[in-house]
């Protein structure tokens, strides 16, 4: 138990350090007010009556203040933050050696294309990295490099829902939030250092420093959760200044979300913790500020056929990428997800089948083969669905039409690598009937 | 508590005295090493250095500046010395490389921070030594090497690396309070270096050596050649 003075001490470093809590939804519309960023602000704030007033510099940098970067700007050598940008060369000629790099030339170009539409004059300080990589993220490192997971491109529906987080990433780059971090962290840190030194000065308990230190780790985290909501305003603004439908924003919550729900992988959202506000929040303000900023738009896009162009004839990687993570549930909700949106059903109930065929429970096989049946006369469906089937079909000792799904799968792509063990397959199958 | 916080202070009071008195450690390969004999061609590899000023709080901000005039007077400092050893030294110049061999060398350039990290770690911390290297010391880059023999005819590659930082202002005046009015010890800087020599016909660490200590400095051109030197003792090539 802490002795009573103590405590009371404790109590106003909670107070002084929690004075420090979050922005909250103002700060997504930081991006909006931003006339610094170019032409939005002269076009929309000023007409508009429902804008709440513009947020003051104090207001969104509450304890860094730093101006936007500007276009083709490098930071001082002698500065702090060119330091952070050291790092970040290093970092960048070494996921340009990158094996997971994607170096599928019209990919990344379709993707540059987008992150210059969004970046305007900030297009040749943005360089652009496609990985391969499951997971539905996008990063941005300090110095201008952006990394563009493939688990994004597969998840959006469409151009306006991929550039709500890529113009969210070029945000980062252009609020220079890397290095208001570092400053920030710097800073918590120092002053606990020094609160510790007064405290062990005066004789005072440790677990005091404790408290301290636990209370700046969640002012760190409520800080970097501000940086995000201000990223996800300028993502928004440059939707709306380049014609995207700008609910596209929280339409690529919503689709995680259910992902996330349908997964089972809904965490409770932790203050103490979480780097990013919570997926809902996101949804729900994004969304908000969307429908106000949409009937303010003449014509709009989502740019649906263009994305699915590119991303149809490569998806079918990216999903087995997703289903070799092997967590069946977490391939199932994907896959749901992207059959809500109906594109291609042949292929997606092909992979719900082989995401169950991996499982390879009697039970899980029978459901495999459900799915592949579902495939079977739809968009996309793959040839090599008669091989999957047909494996499963002879694990299950369904030997005739194991032989009838292999044979067919034969006649369809002859020139298989496997095709001489998938002959001497169906002859042992045979023999295996002929014999019982 | 098995052992009382008093006893455990002391306990790493000797440790760091200990470790002081010997602040570098070298590993041979083969103890019968000496390249003085086949004075064979020797690849040096750009150093790797990073400063930082220590804050008061203890993070650590990455100076550009140092940085770039470290990588400076460590080139030059690393030229003196091999010179001073008589040896045969290739500088890597990228124009010895196509694409395909240079992706080569990025391997290698991975592959070997690696598995440095690795042998300073298991080789220097007690607590994390592996029981199948005791008294042994094996260590591997693999093949990629070869493509670098091809093209610039060096048997060895010396790779070395710095990370160095240095007490800010505000570190510093936590140091002298902490220490005046407290009598408590706070770090400053530190530097932590390493060097390796690899085999690039079979990829195989034949030296290594590690530098751990709150001194040295690479912000001027005399501090970065006492740390080179420190760094390459123990260098099994020809002495002066």
């Amino acid at each position: 138990m802490l002795p009573l003075s103590s405590r009371l001490g404790a109590l106003v470093i909670v107070a002084l350090l929690a004075a420090g809590c979050e922005g909250g939804q103002p700060l997504y519309e930081a991006g909006l007010k931003d006339e610094a960023f170019g032409k939005f602000a002269g076009r929309a704030s000023a007409s508009d009556e429902a804008a709440r007033p513009a947020l003051s510099a104090e207001e969104v940098d509450r304890f860094i203040r730093l101006e936007n970067i500007r276009p083709e700007e490098r930071p001082p050598i002698e500065s702090d933050e060119a330091g952070v940008w050291l790092i970040a060369d290093r970092a960048e000629a070494s996921v340009r050696r990158e094996a997971d790099r994607i170096r599928d030339a019209e990919l990344n170009s379709y993707v540059h294309g987008n992150v210059c539409k969004l970046a305007g004059a900030y297009c040749s300080s943005v360089r652009s990295y496609v990985v391969r990589v499951p997971t539905f993220n996008a990063s941005m490192s300090p110095n201008g490099m952006m990394m563009v997971h493939t688990g994004l491109l597969l998840r959006a529906g469409n151009e306006a829902e991929m550039n709500a987080v890529l113009g969210h990433e070029i945000g980062h780059f252009l609020r220079r939030h890397s290095v208001q971090r570092q400053r920030m962290i710097a800073q918590t840190k120092s002053t606990l250092a020094w609160l510790s030194f007064a405290v062990a000065l005066v004789g005072g308990s440790l677990n005091l420093m404790d408290l301290s230190s636990t209370i700046g780790i969640a002012n760190v985290m409520a800080y970097e959760r501000d940086h995000e909501r201000e990223a996800d305003g300028y993502g928004l603004r440059m939707l709306f200044d380049q014609g995207y439908d700008p609910r596209a924003a929280s339409q690529i919550w919503s689709r995680l979300i259910r992902e996330k729900e349908k997964a089972g992988e809904q965490r409770r959202f932790n203050p103490m913790l979480a780097t990013h506000p919570a997926p809902q929040e996101r949804m729900a303000v994004l969304g908000e500020i969307g429908n106000a900023l949409a009937p303010r738009m003449s014509a709009m896009e989502l740019g649906r056929r263009k994305h699915l162009s590119m991303i149809l004839p490569r998806r079918h990687m990216w999903i087995e990428d997703e289903i070799r993570l092997n967590d069946l549930k977490h391939a199932d909700a994907l896959l749901d997800v992207l059959i809500e949106d109906g594109v291609n059903l042949g292929e997606l109930y092909y992979y719900k089948g082989e995401a169950y065929r991996k499982q390879g429970s009697k039970e899980k096989l029978e459901k495999a083969l459900e799915f592949y049946d579902q495939a079977i006369g739809r968009n996309g469906t793959p040839d090599r669905l008669h091989k999957a089937k047909g494996l499963v079909l002879a694990r299950l000792e369904r030997n005739a039409e194991a032989i009838e799904a292999l044979e067919k799968y034969l006649a369809l792509v002859p020139e298989d690598p496997d095709a001489a063990l998938l002959r001497s397959q169906i002859e042992s199958i045979r023999k295996k009937v002929g014999n019982s | 508590m098995p052992c009382p916080r008093m006893s455990r202070f002391v306990l790493a009071m000797l440790g760091c005295i200990l470790l002081a008195a010997c602040e570098t450690q070298h590993f041979l390969a083969d103890p019968n090493l000496d390249l003085s004999r086949t004075n064979p061609a020797i690849l040096v590899f750009p150093i790797d250095a990073t400063l930082a000023e220590l804050t008061a709080g203890g993070s650590l901000e990455i100076n550009a500046l140092w940085t770039q005039q470290a990588e400076g007077f460590a080139d030059e400092a690393l030229r003196k010395h091999l010179l001073g050893l008589g040896g045969k030294f290739v500088e890597i110049k990228s124009a010895h490389f196509d694409e395909a061999s240079l992706a080569k060398v990025s391997h290698l350039v991975l592959m070997h921070s690696t598995v440095s990290a690795a042998i300073s770690r298991h080789k220097y911390e007690w607590s994390e030594a592996l029981p199948t290297h005791e008294g042994r010391f094996d260590w591997w880059l693999g093949q990629s090497g070869q493509a670098i023999i091809e093209r610039t005819g060096a048997r060895y590659g010396l790779f070395i690396s710095v990370r160095d930082s240095y007490a800010g202002p505000g570190r510093v005046m936590l140091i002298v309070s902490a220490s005046l009015l407290l009598g408590v010890y706070v770090p400053g800087g530190r530097q932590e270096g390493q060097a390796s020599l690899v085999d690039l016909s079979d990829g195989r660490v034949v030296w290594f050596n590690r530098l751990s200590r709150e001194a040295g400095d690479l912000r001027t051109s005399a501090g970065a050649e006492e740390t080179v030197k420190t760094l390459l003792t123990g260098f099994p090539a020809r002495k002066p």
